[in-house]
This record gives structure tokens, C-alpha cells and sequence, in this order.
């Protein structure tokens, strides 16, 4: 191992760029599957952010809305109801509605979040100031996504074009469907969705989806049937499902995942190939050297130790400057491109990076042990 | 050129597999970059191919719904507010609803239900069959005939004792990546209604404007908005390019596939790089036996193009395979004119990499040959 090292030093301080070069293409390989994952992994979580803002077990649709968290309007004796029924340690109610948000005369998009403070429906991260609780009125939470907007903690804003409400607290990014998210209680929540579905009429007493947190010691797939038998029997139906599969059903995520989550998967396949042959092309670089080093006495050990930590030095320099890449595009691109990067998935990829190129190496071990020391000499015996 | 030809084609089938890895990664990488174009373009249409393709000069919704169309309700009572708009020729409503639906007894799925009028001026192109002009009678989109939805078929709506009979096909017409189905406006606001028991009145979704010949649309919008401050319009494609979300899939396939083409022309020069440095000591020997720099340059070159064009083929078959094995809900197809673009981006970068590398092949001594090692 010593004598390898020492080779792998010395070979980076007479020629780095033999070591460079492939490290090169590499970090542009890397760069290309942190970007494509932290692509999909962005997109996923600004359409599902509201769901992953609260920390619950399960979640309760009224069976019309399909598992839809937009269309779901569970009545609010249901959700009541699975207050008592037996596991339930809690349940809140949440709901969503487009809206608009006024700001110093700018007017943009977002998601109208009705929640009950205290409860499984309340976002778990809050950055600054503090949530609203149930009943007060004319005030607001922003996520962290309208805040980069330039609405700070203390300012007013215009809800749906007419409601003025004060903003007291910034929770983590918590997107739904791309759009950032305002937190309201349900009466101000109930107020602002009236306006926008007039059909519907004012709603205070219905709700979106109830969130269930199931006592310690319970399991959530047990507690689930129980819910949907007690509801039955007082005529109230309702789905209830684990807050995993609530998020699948966010519309468009199922699509990304399976549209773009498939494309990205393929580019990973292509990377790991590309990155395999990569190390392969390196071995038969190497293969007159190689030769020689057999020839002078180097045993097939050390030329596989030396192969593996050339390749090493090559992934680790190559994920590195792969991340770094990643992460500058990230923070160069607009806001608009759903491009934010996360350790956890850099992490992800430089794994999946050195197992490619690990097979690579796998397959080179075999063609150096083979190499023949009178190849040094230009002629195969 | 027949000395370049021989040795350009005798270096490709001197390393078999070398050439095959070669052109495999290069096809691997080419057919990425395409694919990501089609299908994120692809994407795009079938989330808002409903307005991106329409016929109609305007549409009017709601100013507070902010371009998104599931929160527009704009009052009925403003249609005549607006036709008698300078300029405007025909006002007509637009209904959107989500439903659940039945393609022919299938399992359960979620639906854009639309309430178009067949002489509309936003009504969908029949490709096939006939337009929906009676109460029960549906035109669905072409894409989704995978899931069984083709004239003949039958929609049941899973909320309302309903059934829908598809009379005609359209296309590039979906909305919401989810199957679309226009019917006449009365029944959408017939089932609308029933789905909404409690509500008084049912609000159309938009109204499509058809404008007179000589008028202009932005002005014709302006004074819409004027007229009534409650309704905003714009063209169809113009809304189209503002649906939430739209933004965000196109500049994600965008970025996706502008790295992969980065990563693909990357990977193409330094491959080449790799082998023209490789074989130095080779065309070292052919220059000592007579060949010239340039023929030897011209080679490299040569030898370079093929592998792309081998590569581009490569890519060619890799998406024709990915088109006839992928799921319907991945709309991948070979478009030729996005895969010659992308080959030629990568001979470029490979071709100028040929270039950097040779550059020592100017300055190789034929008698290098005799004192360098093996």
C-alpha cells in the first residue's frame, strides 16, 4: 500500500495532469447526475411541500376527492370523530386553496394554508417570529420561499385582493404545486376560499384533509382501518392514508416521478457506464507502464492497489469539484428553476459515482494482472 | 484520401471494442440529450396544451385568479359586458372541472372535464370522428387512447350517475397531464351543478373571445379589462406559458437537458483527447514510414467523425427501443432534427479536441520511433 501511494504521489507531482484529465471528465459527469437529481428531488418536494411541512402519520380525505388535497372537503364532525377513535393520539385539520399576495403593489401567486395551531396540522420548522393560532385574526405566516420574495416578519399583505393581513412568522420552504404557501387559521382561510369558489359558499365547518398523529407504540397502517370503520358508522366516508402515499398523490408528482424521476435514472445509468469505461480507458493507458513496473520487479499487487487508488483520488477530486459545480449553478440560476441542491443527494450521487467507477476498476484489475513483462520490452512474447 | 480513409477505418477495426465502447457512450450520452428535449417538450403539451394550442384570439378569466385556472370564476353575467367589446366578434363560455372517471369500466382515474361548445371559438379540432354536439357525447384527447379512450368508448363519472360517450378525437389538446374531455357547455354546467348541490349558480371558467379581423388584441384586451376590472385577457398562449408549475417543468428539462449536452461534448473531447494521446507512438511509426502530418491529422479527424456518426446511430436505434419499450406516460420519439443537432454539437467539441491533441503530432521527429519505449 506504501509503495503504491508513493507511486500515486509521484506520478501527481511529475504529470497532474494524467491524474487531472480523467478527473475533469469525471467532475463533468457528476456534475450532470447532482444536477439532474437535485432537479427532480426540487421539483418533488416544491409540489409537496405543504405535506412535508407537518409531522403526521396519516392523512383523512373525504372519499370524493380521490386523495386529493386541493378537492378534499372532509366535514368537520369527521374529523372530530377520529379524535376518538381508538390509537389517534391527535388530529388537526389543514387546508389549501389558490390565492394571491399582494406586496408593496406586487402582486404573485401562492397557496392559501388553513391549519389549526397545536396540532399534527401546525409546520413543524418556523424560521422566525411565530405561527398564527386558531381565532386570531387578519394575521399570517409566509414560508421561506415568499420570504425570498422580500416580505419580511411585520409587513402587511393583501390576501386573494382584498383580505389585509400581518405577517408574523417565516416557516421553512413549504411549496404546494410550485407555489409558495400563507398559513392562516381556518376562519381566515374559510373567509378568503369563499371568495374564490363562490359555489362552494362559506365553508368554515368543512375542511381540506384531517392529520393524524397516532399514539407511541401504535402502527399507522393499523390505526387507518379503524378510522374509516368508525366514520362509517356514523354515514361519513372518508379515505384515510399514510402521509407517504398523500404525497404521491399531490397532482403532477407522480408524473415527475415517473416521467423525469425515469429520465434521470437513465442518465445515471449512462454516467455509471460512462464512468465505468472511463477507468477502463485508464488501465489500458497505463498498460505500457504497467509493463514496466512488472518488469523492474512490482508485483500484480501492487499495480492493482495502485490502479484502485489512482481511481480513488480521481472519484474523490471528481465529486468534489462535481458538487461545487452543482452548487454554483444552483445559486447562479433564477429562482424559478427548481434547482436547489442538498447535501443528502450530493452524498447520494458521489456513492453511486464511486461504485461505477469501482466496477470500472473491478473490471481493470483483471487486465493488469494479465499484463505481461515483456510488453515493457514493445513486443509480446 | 484513400490513404486517410484506410488508416482512419484500419485504427476503428484494429480495437473493435474500443470503438464499440466509444460509440456506445457517445450514443448513451447523444440519445440523453434528445430525449430529455422530447419529453420535457412533451410534458409541456400535456400540461397545457388545452391553451397553448387554442384557437381562440382571447381568453378572459378572472383577474384575481392570477393566470391560474382552477381559481377563475368569471361572473356569467359579464358575456354580454364583453361581446359588446369594439372589436370582438364572438364571446362564448369556458367550463373546467376535475372529475373522476371510468374509460369503458377501467379503473378509476382523475379527468379534465371541459364544457366547450362545438362552434366555439375555442373548441378543440376533431382529428377523428365527429365534435361533441350532443348532451352526451365527449371528444377526449388522442394521447390518452392507451387508457382505452377512443370513439365508442364510454366515460362514466364516478360522482354523478353520468355516462359520456366519445364521439371524436383531437389532439395536443390535454390539460393537467391528465385525460381531457370536452363536452358541450350546458351539460358541463349540468354536472358541474350537480356535483356542487348547495351552489345557486355555476361559473364559467373563462370566456374564449373570437376578435374581428382588424382587430388588435392587445388593445381589445385592454379595453376587456377597462369594461370590466374584475376580468383580465390575454391569448391562450400567452396564459398557456403562465399555468403554475409551467414554468418550473420547462426550465427543469431546459437545465437538464443544457447540462447534458454540456456533459455529452465534455465527454466526447476528452474521450478523444485520451486516444489521440494513446496513439502517439502509432503515428509516430506511420509518420517514419512516410505519412505526412496532415494525412495523419486528417486520419484522427476522420476516424473522429465516424465514431460520432457511429454513436449518433447508436442513438438513433437506443431512442427507437426507448420509444416502442417505454410506458405511454412517457411520450418519448425520435425528432430527427433535435438528434442532428446534438451530433453535430458533439462532433464540434470532439473535433476540436482532435485538433488540441494533434497539435503534438506537428512537432513528432519520425526517429522518436527508435528511442522511445515500448
Amino acid at each position: 500500500m506504501r509503495l503504491s501511494t508513493h507511486i500515486v504521489w509521484l506520478e501527481l507531482r511529475r504529470s497532474p495532469s494524467r491524474l487531472v484529465r480523467p478527473a475533469v471528465t469525471l467532475t463533468v459527469l457528476a456534475a450532470l447526475a447532482m444536477v439532474l437529481a437535485s432537479l427532480v428531488d426540487t421539483l418533488d418536494r416544491r409540489s409537496t411541500g405543504v405535506l412535508r411541512a407537518v409531522e403526521a402519520d396519516l392523512v383523512v380525505f373525504n372519499v370524493e376527492a380521490r386523495q386529493q388535497v386541493l378537492r378534499s372537503r372532509v366535514p368537520r364532525p369527521a374529523t372530530i370523530g377520529v379524535g376518538f377513535v381508538d390509537g389517534v393520539h391527535e388530529v388537526g385539520v389543514l387546508s389549501v386553496v389558490p390565492t394571491t399576495v399582494t406586496h408593496q403593489g406586487d402582486q404573485l401567486r401562492a397557496t392559501l394554508v388553513g391549519f389549526n395551531a397545536r396540532t399534527p396540522a401546525e409546520p413543524v420548522r418556523v424560521l422566525e417570529g411565530r405561527v398564527p393560532t386558531d381565532g386570531e385574526p387578519n394575521i399570517a405566516a409566509i414560508d421561506a420561499a415568499l420570504q425570498r420574495t422580500g416580505i419580511e416578519v411585520g409587513d402587511r399583505i393583501i390576501l386573494g385582493g382584498s383580505l389585509e393581513v400581518e405577517v408574523v412568522g417565516v416557516i421553512a420552504e413549504a411549496m404546494f404545486l410550485q407555489q409558495p404557501t400563507v398559513w392562516v387559521p381556518p376562519e381566515v382561510w374559510a373567509r378568503t376560499g369563499a371568495r374564490a369558489f363562490p359555489e362552494r359558499g362559506y365553508a368554515e365547518t368543512i375542511v381540506g384533509i384531517g392529520l393524524v398523529e397516532v399514539q407511541v407504540g401504535r402502527e399507522p397502517a393499523e390505526v387507518a382501518p379503524d378510522i374509516v370503520t368508525e366514520l362509517a358508522e356514523e354515514d361519513l366516508d372518508v379515505e384515510v392514508v399514510a402521509l407517504r402515499d398523500a404525497l404521491a398523490a399531490v397532482p403532477g408528482v407522480s408524473a415527475i416521478r415517473v416521467t423525469f424521476g425515469g429520465l434521470v435514472a437513465l442518465a445515471l445509468g449512462v454516467v455509471v457506464l460512462v464512468s465505468a469505461g472511463l477507468a477502463l480507458l485508464q488501465v489500458d493507458q497505463d498498460r505500457v507502464r504497467n509493463a514496466e513496473l512488472r518488469a523492474i520487479g512490482a508485483g500484480p499487487g501492487v499495480l492493482a492497489t495502485t490502479l484502485l487508488l489512482r481511481l480513488a483520488v480521481t472519484w474523490a477530486l471528481a465529486s468534489a469539484a462535481g458538487a461545487v459545480l452543482a452548487a454554483a449553478l444552483a445559486a447562479a440560476v433564477p429562482p424559478a428553476v427548481p434547482l436547489a441542491v442538498r447535501p443528502a443527494t450530493l452524498a447520494t450521487i458521489a456513492a453511486v459515482l464511486g461504485m461505477a467507477v469501482g466496477v470500472g476498476g473491478a473490471a481493470g484489475l483483471r487486465r493488469v494482472s494479465s499484463i505481461d513483462p515483456a510488453e515493457a520490452l514493445g513486443e509480446p512474447w | 484520401m484513400g490513404a486517410v480513409r484506410t488508416l482512419a477505418v484500419g485504427q476503428l477495426r484494429r480495437a473493435p471494442m474500443r470503438t464499440a465502447a466509444v460509440a456506445g457512450v457517445l450514443g448513451a450520452l447523444i440519445s440523453l440529450v434528445v430525449v430529455f428535449g422530447v419529453v420535457g417538450d412533451a410534458q409541456i403539451r400535456g400540461l397545457s396544451g388545452a391553451l397553448a394550442a387554442n384557437d381562440a384570439d382571447l381568453w378572459v378569466l378572472a383577474s384575481g385568479a392570477q393566470g391560474a385556472l382552477s381559481a377563475s370564476r368569471v361572473e356569467p353575467a359579464l358575456l354580454g359586458t364583453v361581446s359588446a367589446v369594439e372589436g370582438v366578434a364572438r364571446v362564448a363560455p369556458i367550463g373546467e372541472v376535475r372529475v373522476g372517471v371510468r374509460i369503458e369500466g377501467g379503473a378509476l382515474v382523475d379527468a379534465s372535464l371541459w364544457g366547450i361548445d362545438p362552434g366555439s371559438p375555442a373548441a378543440p379540432p376533431v382529428i377523428d370522428g365527429s365534435p361533441a354536439s350532443d348532451q352526451d357525447q365527449a371528444v377526449v384527447d388522442g394521447a390518452d387512447a392507451y387508457l382505452g379512450a377512443v370513439p365508442g368508448a364510454r366515460l362514466e363519472l364516478v360522482d354523478l350517475p353520468a355516462t359520456l360517450h366519445i364521439v371524436g378525437l383531437t389532439e395536443g389538446r390535454r390539460f393537467a397531464s391528465i385525460p381531457t374531455i370536452t363536452i358541450p357547455y350546458t351539460r358541463w354546467v349540468e354536472i358541474v351543478d350537480a356535483l356542487n348541490p348547495d351552489s345557486d349558480e355555476v361559473f364559467p371558467t373563462a370566456f374564449a373571445v373570437e376578435l374581428e379581423p382588424a382587430a388588435d388584441p392587445n388593445e381589445v384586451a385592454a379595453t376587456i379589462s377597462v369594461a370590466a376590472p374584475t376580468l383580465v385577457a390575454a391569448p391562450p398562449g400567452a396564459l398557456a406559458t403562465e399555468l403554475p408549475g409551467i414554468d418550473g417543468l420547462r426550465s427543469s428539462f431546459g437545465t437538464a437537458a443544457l447540462v447534458a449536452l454540456v456533459a455529452v461534448a465534455a465527454v466526447s473531447a476528452s474521450f478523444t483527447r485520451l486516444q489521440v494521446e494513446q496513439e502517439l507512438r502509432v503515428s509516430a511509426s506511420i509518420r517514419a514510414i512516410g505519412a505526412s502530418p496532415r494525412v495523419l491529422a486528417r486520419a484522427h479527424q476522420l476516424r473522429v467523425a465516424l465514431l460520432v456518426l457511429l454513436g449518433a446511430i447508436l442513438a438513433a436505434v437506443l431512442i427507437g427501443l426507448a420509444e416502442l419499450l417505454s410506458p405511454p406516460r412517457i411520450p418519448i420519439t425520435l425528432e430527427v432534427r433535435a438528434l442532428l443537432t446534438v451530433t453535430l454539437a458533439t462532433w464540434a467539441a470532439a473535433a476540436l479536441a482532435a485538433r488540441r491533441g494533434l497539435k503534438a503530432l506537428r512537432a513528432l521527429d519520425p526517429a522518436d520511433i527508435l528511442r522511445a519505449p515500448a
